[in-house]
């Protein structure tokens, strides 16, 4: 019974003698990015490399997810003469940010692997299946407007056979939150590694501060907010009143 | 230079947030108003959320309206009675017109009702405006002789007078009804809550043409009131939505600032009458906008937005 169980094991280890044989592996330039007051949205890079070449059949997708939101869709319709909301639809616990980067075309995966990754936008899951639904449409072009969705198959680019490396971009409307990378690698359709990498997005120096006061003490928030202003209307007025005695 | 917003969430270049300030600032400063009705659709034009851009307005007009307010009371032109009858029904006002605003943005037709609010109340007022100046403009060069309807032919209503809870107002020389000024506090209270305006556009023609202040009591007496509105919306709007962006309503502070001293030397140098001209093209265009959204096919019919 031991003597089998060790033999398991070294079955199992064989593959992971040292980093080389791994199949996939990846990290990011950084796993944290501080939103300050200049903050323009940022780019990191992620890095990774391969035990083996990609063939014709292999694809390699990066998923970024970003943490979840509830949305509503409103449609316009005409009543009379006048504009106005007529039709809502909620998405709930939805991403609020999601980026595919993938290099191959994808056409050896199937129906099921695609959607259960949720590896393109039209797979994933947004209340309605259909990506046609006039709603979800509104929801993923405003999202991809605002450089919150996207699919790109440029990003990716390859050092040698094995070397790779991504530019992920952050656009200044990231929400702040816990963020995760997935790097997936397929050959001939079918999944042979996955690491996940986490990335974290807060607000960092006086923003934070204003932000964090803003929510844990929001009565004292309002006291100071109308203090400040109180304040500089006073300063204002003592400037105007010297210069034009 | 672009600043991080951290309650709007967005960053804004920091110039632009003082150019809308100054333009804000300037029309106080020639109109004597505070500015808000253009400041607040700019700043939604802008892409603040515009629920932060209506509470971060209210912050920058407690500024704006305290420093007019002092100005007026070293001249003595503050009647604090009136001002606080006025308040009482400001406060009642605001709490109402906050419940409205949190209802209709759960039915979903707040941006009707706010749409709506603009074009009727300052559509109508800048339309009296701009025939009254036109009037006059074209009156004045014939003879100087101009035939103004005196304010007591306006508030002496019979009804008026029948009126409970008569108070007398010695600084503005009146015997009215307190429930008069309470009702036009309580009435404006609403519509600076539903449209981030601090209503003294609306309250002023009220408190000459129906109260019957002396003209020159009634800026002092409306910003008076208009500084602690402002301030309660603030307090209000901070503890229960936390859409108060301290930074951006310091960042227009200093740029109205600035423009309220331009428009207050630009003012003496232009007559009164096409001040009013100006003003009031100024609001039917913004007016104009808003009837625009309505009536108009929008370029996209889908609106994506937040759940808070």
């Amino acid at each position: 019974m031991t003597v089998r169980i060790v033999f398991l094991f070294l079955i199992l280890a064989v593959p992971f003698r040292d980093a080389w044989s791994q199949p996939l592996l990846a990290d990011l330039s950084h796993h944290m990015i501080a939103i300050q007051t200049d903050f323009q949205g940022q780019d990191l890079i992620l890095f990774g490399t391969l035990d083996a070449a990609l063939g014709p059949e292999d694809d390699l997708v990066i998923v970024v997810k970003g943490p979840s939101e509830t949305l509503d869709v409103r449609q316009k319709g005409r009543q009379g003469r006048v504009w106005l909301n007529e039709k809502v639809v909620r998405f709930e616990n939805i991403p609020s940010f999601y980026h595919i980067y993938r290099y191959g075309s994808l056409t050896s995966l199937s129906d099921a692997t695609l959607a259960r990754q949720e590896l393109t936008l039209d797979r994933m899951k947004l209340n309605t299946k259909d990506p046609q639904n006039p709603f979800r449409l509104a929801l993923v072009n405003s999202k991809k407007r605002w450089g919150l969705y996207k699919e790109d198959t440029t990003s990716i680019v390859f050092r040698g056979p094995h070397l790779f490396r991504a530019d992920v971009d952050f656009p200044v409307r990231v929400k702040t939150g816990q963020y995760s990378v997935t790097v997936y690698l397929f050959k001939k359709g079918e999944i042979i590694a996955a690491q996940t990498t986490p990335l974290m997005i807060s607000k960092d120096g006086i923003g934070a501060d204003i932000f964090f006061f803003a929510h844990t003490h929001a009565f004292w928030y309002g006291v100071l907010a109308i203090v400040l202003a109180l304040f500089s209307g006073w300063m204002a007025f003592v400037i105007m009143r010297k210069r034009s005695l | 230079m672009d600043l991080y917003f951290p309650i709007a969430e967005m960053s804004i270049n920091v110039f632009l947030v003082l150019g809308l300030g100054m333009i804000g600032g300037i029309a106080s400063g020639l109109f004597g108003v505070g500015g808000g009705f253009l400041m607040t659709p700019m700043l939604i034009f802008v892409g603040v959320p515009p629920t932060v851009a209506v509470a971060t307005q209210a912050n920058q007009l407690v500024a704006a309206s305290v420093s007019g307010f002092l100005g007026h009371w070293r001249r003595g032109h503050v009647d604090v009675k009136m001002g606080g009858v006025l308040l009482v029904g400001g406060i009642l006002g605001s709490w109402v017109g906050v419940a409205l605003f949190s209802w209709l943005k759960r039915m979903g037709h707040i941006d009707l009702v706010i749409s709506l609010c603009y074009v009727v109340f300052l559509g109508s007022l800048a339309l009296f405006m701009l025939i009254e100046s036109v009037g006059f403009m074209l009156r004045t060069p014939q003879n100087g002789t101009v035939s103004v309807k005196t304010r007591r032919d306006f508030h002496h209503h019979p009804w008026l007078l029948s009126l409970p809870f008569m108070m007398r107002f010695p600084k503005s020389k009146l015997y009215i009804s307190a429930l008069l000024p309470a009702m036009i506090g309580f009435f404006v209270g609403i519509l600076v809550s539903l449209m981030g305006i601090g209503g003294g556009f609306l309250m002023v023609p009220a408190m000459i043409y129906l109260l019957g202040m002396p003209v020159h009591m009634v800026p002092g007496t409306s910003l008076f009131q208009i500084t602690f509105v402002t301030a309660m919306v603030t307090l209000l709007q901070s503890v229960q939505n936390q859409t108060v962006d301290m930074m951006l309503a310091m960042v227009l502070i200093l740029g109205s600032v600035v423009g309220a001293q331009l428009g207050i030397k630009i003012a003496p140098r232009i007559r009164g009458e096409r001040l009013r001209f100006i003003l009031a093209l100024i609001v039917l265009g913004v007016c104009g906008q808003m009837l625009a959204g309505l009536l108009l096919k929008p370029a996209s019919l889908f609106a994506v937005v937040p759940v808070r």
